[in-house]
């Protein structure tokens, strides 16, 4: 009986151990561990026949245990896996922590009252092992028994085999599972990081292509101003190459010396957070200068931290050099267009405002910046006469947009009336309506006076010079009326009542002859001729005359003073002086007044006359006095500049008192002017006192001796009424006369007459002139005398060379006593 | 000429040398020697009148009388 149940048991414990086997080799197939531990459990439920089986599974990193329940123990994979968050229960502690064979029921005491972690089956009977191996314990499996069912003792060795064996299978795939994991997520980290550096590659590349195709620098410094970042415009710009820019002191390489120490402490303001933008001057490589424009931001890190500066830099150096060529351009203009008195005006037809600089507003009298900027404001300040034209001028040019000019007058608040003129230009909109006018506005006030003496002197000149060739005919003329008059009162008894026709026909020549002077004096071609004059003489020779002259309504008052000193002038001259000042004095009485005219004797002390010093001394006083309108003091300013005239340019010439000075001022005098709004006007001409005695004026018919010889005179002038005047006046004086109408007919005279003493020829003659002809017989005779005669002053006659030593010149017209008086002269008989 | 009054008193002036010229002639008798005296004056004083006209249009003045 005893072997029957050995063998039996050993029947048993083989089929047991071969169970065991091959639940091992079944097992050993299994790749899952949470699978292996539940076919493990199935496995031992059925081999040890047990009611229940629960696997504990520790979680080595923190000791929590999951436990894998029975209900599922079948192994085709159940909900049940419980995972409790707590520690491994004591009452399996000593299988975990002793890695031994727990048997035991709960019904005994010991294991009474343990709360198990549910849904765990309850426990009555029970056998625990440790799932582990050599290294770590992973769990443990518990058989749950049948009802009244205990574990035998031999089951407890099999279950720590099977244990065993599930343990280091365990372990080796958790080891697996754990390392296939990892290398799972090492994979996936691997990808991710790939990933993750292809798209900061992209951004990277993204920015970089930013940073390069901006045309501004891009420029980040750290906080000691080393370059952290710049772009590719910075580089080019600056000449250096990325590479040798980074880690580079911005300041000390970029930034001219003499301004790195400001712009260190400007680097620390924008450190500060100073956000203003900035100009610098930036050095380049080739040590060039840009000017740059600085916008600069602050970077910083993730918690905040400033590190560093963030800045884009525009080159501004041309724009720079634009404005500043600009500004030039517009300072230049300005002052050339101040320095011209160029005005410029600026219309803005949206706004209807008209903006002036203040030349403009000088150039209509308005004080600067108080234009009131409108077209209204603008009309109100042309002369009334004007306004039509200037508005029609405006409303052309901004209806064509053409460029226009304009003339016209504006008028001051004070009555003032300038000329202006002026360009300009209305710029049109897409419309055609006029957007904006611009242009300029010049004060030609002077310029047009100026313009308008110069016509009316050309007129003068012309007139003189006309005057001058006429006044030789006039003179030659009044020579033979003179002439004529001479020989008739010479003729006639003294009773013949035609004496005095005759008396006034003389008169009137000689005055005539006096006038012919006034023309000449324009063409230059004035025979002076200083004499010692008595000026009350001249005085009351022409009181007559100035009665004439002045008319009805002006009284003359004459005051001369008496033992009047005698002055050296020429005649005429004198003369046109008492009637030029005379004429100023009428014209300054057009509703009349009396016209004082006084001579007398005044001693100078050497004092300053209105037109100038005059030396200390004795001389005499001509004063013209009217009680006209008087002169302002701006008139009388200018009262001697040649073309100033406050009379219309049909009435003045600008030329009287011009000519007045020049007159007083040749004979070394002077001109005092004293006037009064409404009181008058006095003018005192002082002319130096001579010593002389006095020339007579026109001296009386004189007695003359009759020659001791018998001279002969060969009188030369193609007018031949007056050759024949000139030889019955050389007759009565008592000369022998020759005539000829032509230079060739002297030269045959001359040739037949051996006693011809002189030649008195005229100087411009057709064929054979007066100093060719004279030239050709002083060659045959050097004692010859001769005398020219002329209308032509001696000066104009002199400036063609042809008066030569022992050449005499006579004036026409001449009286028969000039005539006498010259040959004399020549003769050597005065 | 000077200012319109100078030509105007200059051409007075012939104007009175050519009347008392013109005077004379009337008056002389044909046979009297002096006869070409006063036509030779009156000649002198046509020709000076046209001269001054040759000279232009008088100036606007007022004439003084």
């Amino acid at each position: 009986m005893a072997s029957v149940q050995i063998v039996d048991e050993l029947r048993a414990a083989n089929a047991r151990f071969r169970s065991l086997l091959a639940i091992g080799l079944d097992l050993s197939s299994e790749p899952d561990p949470i699978r292996l531990l539940r076919r493990a459990g199935a496995a031992a439920r059925h081999l040890f026949g047990a009611a229940d089986v629960t696997i504990g599974v520790i979680d080595l990193n923190d000791g929590t245990v999951q436990y894998l329940l029975s209900g599922v123990a079948d192994g085709a994979g159940g909900a049940d896996r419980i995972t409790t968050g707590a520690a491994v229960p004591a009452i399996f502690r000593p299988v975990v922590a002793g890695r031994r064979t727990l048997r035991g029921d709960t019904r005994s005491g010991d294991s009474a009252g343990w709360q198990w972690p549910v849904p765990h089956p309850a426990l009555r009977t029970f056998l625990a092992a440790p799932i582990a191996s050599p290294a770590a314990v992973y769990g443990w499996m518990c058989l749950v028994g049948r009802e009244d069912a205990t574990f035998a003792d031999d089951d407890e060795p099999l279950l720590a085999a099977l244990s065993a064996q599930v343990g280091r299978m365990y372990e080796k795939l958790a080891l697996l599972a754990a390392a296939r994991q990892r290398s799972d997520e090492i994979e996936h980290e691997i990808l991710e990081r790939q990933q993750a550096e292809l798209t900061a590659r992209h951004e990277r590349d993204r920015a970089q292509r930013c940073l390069d195709v901006a045309q501004v620098i891009l420029l980040s410094l750290d906080l000691d101003g080393r370059i952290t970042l710049i772009n590719r415009c910075g580089c080019e710009l600056l000449g250096w190459t990325e590479r040798e820019l980074l880690g580079r002191d911005f300041l000390d390489t970029c930034l001219p010396a003499r301004t790195r120490v400001a712009l260190r402490h400007r680097f620390h303001h924008v450190l500060d957070g100073d956000g203003a933008a900035v100009e610098t001057p930036v050095l380049t490589r080739s040590g060039g200068e840009l000017l740059v424009e600085w916008r600069n931001t602050l970077l910083r890190d993730d918690a905040g931290r400033v590190i560093g500066t963030f800045s884009s830099g525009t080159d501004i150096t041309a724009r720079h050099r634009a404005v500043e060529a600009l500004r030039t351009a517009e300072e230049r203009m300005r002052f050339a267009l101040q320095n011209a008195n160029v005005g410029v005006w600026d219309m803005n037809y949206r706004t209807g405002t008209l903006r002036w600089s203040e030349t403009v507003e000088a150039q209509y009298g308005v004080p600067p910046g108080t234009f009131a900027g409108t077209i209204e404001a603008f009309v109100a300040r042309v002369h009334p006469d004007d306004r039509a034209g200037v508005r029609e001028t405006f409303r052309k040019a901004a209806e064509s947009g053409a460029d226009f000019s304009f003339h016209h007058r504006s008028i001051w608040p004070d009555g003032t009336v300038r000329w202006l003129s002026g360009a300009g230009r209305v710029q049109l909109g897409d419309h055609g309506e006029p957007v904006r006018g611009v242009g300029t506005s010049v004060d030609d006030t002077e310029r047009r006076a100026l313009e308008e003496q110069y016509l009316q002197s050309q007129k003068m000149e012309a007139i003189a010079l006309l005057a001058g060739g006429v006044a030789h005919d006039f003179n030659n003329l009044l020579t033979e009326i003179l002439g004529h008059c001479e020989l008739l009162l010479a003729d006639l008894d003294p009773d013949d009542t035609r004496q005095a026709d005759i008396s006034e026909i003389q008169k009137a020549g000689a005055r005539a002859a006096g006038l012919t002077r006034q023309l000449m004096a324009f063409s230059r071609k004035e025979a002076i001729e200083p004499t010692v004059l008595d000026l009350n003489v001249v005085v009351g020779g022409i009181r007559e005359m100035l009665g004439r002259l002045i008319g009805d309504d002006v009284s003359v008052a004459l005051k001369l003073g008496p033992e009047l000193a005698r002055i050296k002038a020429d005649h005429g001259q004198v003369e046109q002086v008492l009637m030029n000042l005379a004429v100023n004095a009428r014209d300054a009485m057009p509703r009349g007044g009396t016209l004082r005219i006084e001579t007398a004797n005044v001693n100078l002390d050497g004092r300053e006359t209105m037109t100038g010093p005059v030396a200390p001394g004795p001389y005499v006083a001509l004063t013209v006095a009217d009680t006209g309108t008087g002169m302002t003091a701006p008139v009388q300013a200018r009262l001697f500049e040649p073309f100033f005239t406050t009379k219309g340019p049909v009435q003045g010439t600008g030329l009287g008192l011009a000519t007045v000075d020049g007159i007083v001022r040749r004979s070394g005098g002077g001109i005092d002017v004293c006037s009064e709004i409404g009181r008058g006007t006095s003018f005192t001409v002082y002319f130096p006192q001579s010593l002389d005695a006095v020339t007579a004026i026109i001296a009386p018919p004189p007695i003359v001796p009759p020659p001791i010889r018998i001279q002969t005179v060969l009188v030369v002038d193609d007018a031949a009424a007056l050759c024949e005047l000139t030889r019955r006046l050389l007759q009565r004086l008592g000369y022998a006369v020759l005539v000829a109408a032509t230079g060739d007919e002297a030269l045959r005279v001359f040739a037949e007459n051996a006693a011809i003493d002189v030649l008195l020829t005229d100087v411009v003659m057709p064929g054979t002139s007066g100093p060719e002809l004279t030239r050709r017989l002083v060659e045959q005779r050097p004692t010859l005398k001769v005398i020219y005669m002329s209308g032509y002053t001696e000066d104009v006659i002199s400036q063609h060379g042809v008066i030569g030593s022992g050449i005499a010149f006579l004036h026409k017209p001449f009286t028969s006593a000039t005539l006498g008086g010259k040959i004399r002269e020549v003769m050597g008989q005065c | 000429m000077i200012d319109g009054t100078a030509r105007h008193d200059f051409k007075n002036q012939l104007a009175i040398i050519h009347g008392f010229a013109a005077l004379l002639i009337a008056e002389a008798a044909a046979d009297d020697p002096r006869r070409r005296d006063f036509e030779e004056i009156a000649k002198a004083a046509v020709s000076a009148l046209d001269l001054l006209a040759r000279m232009g249009p008088e100036p606007v003045a007022t004439p003084v009388t």
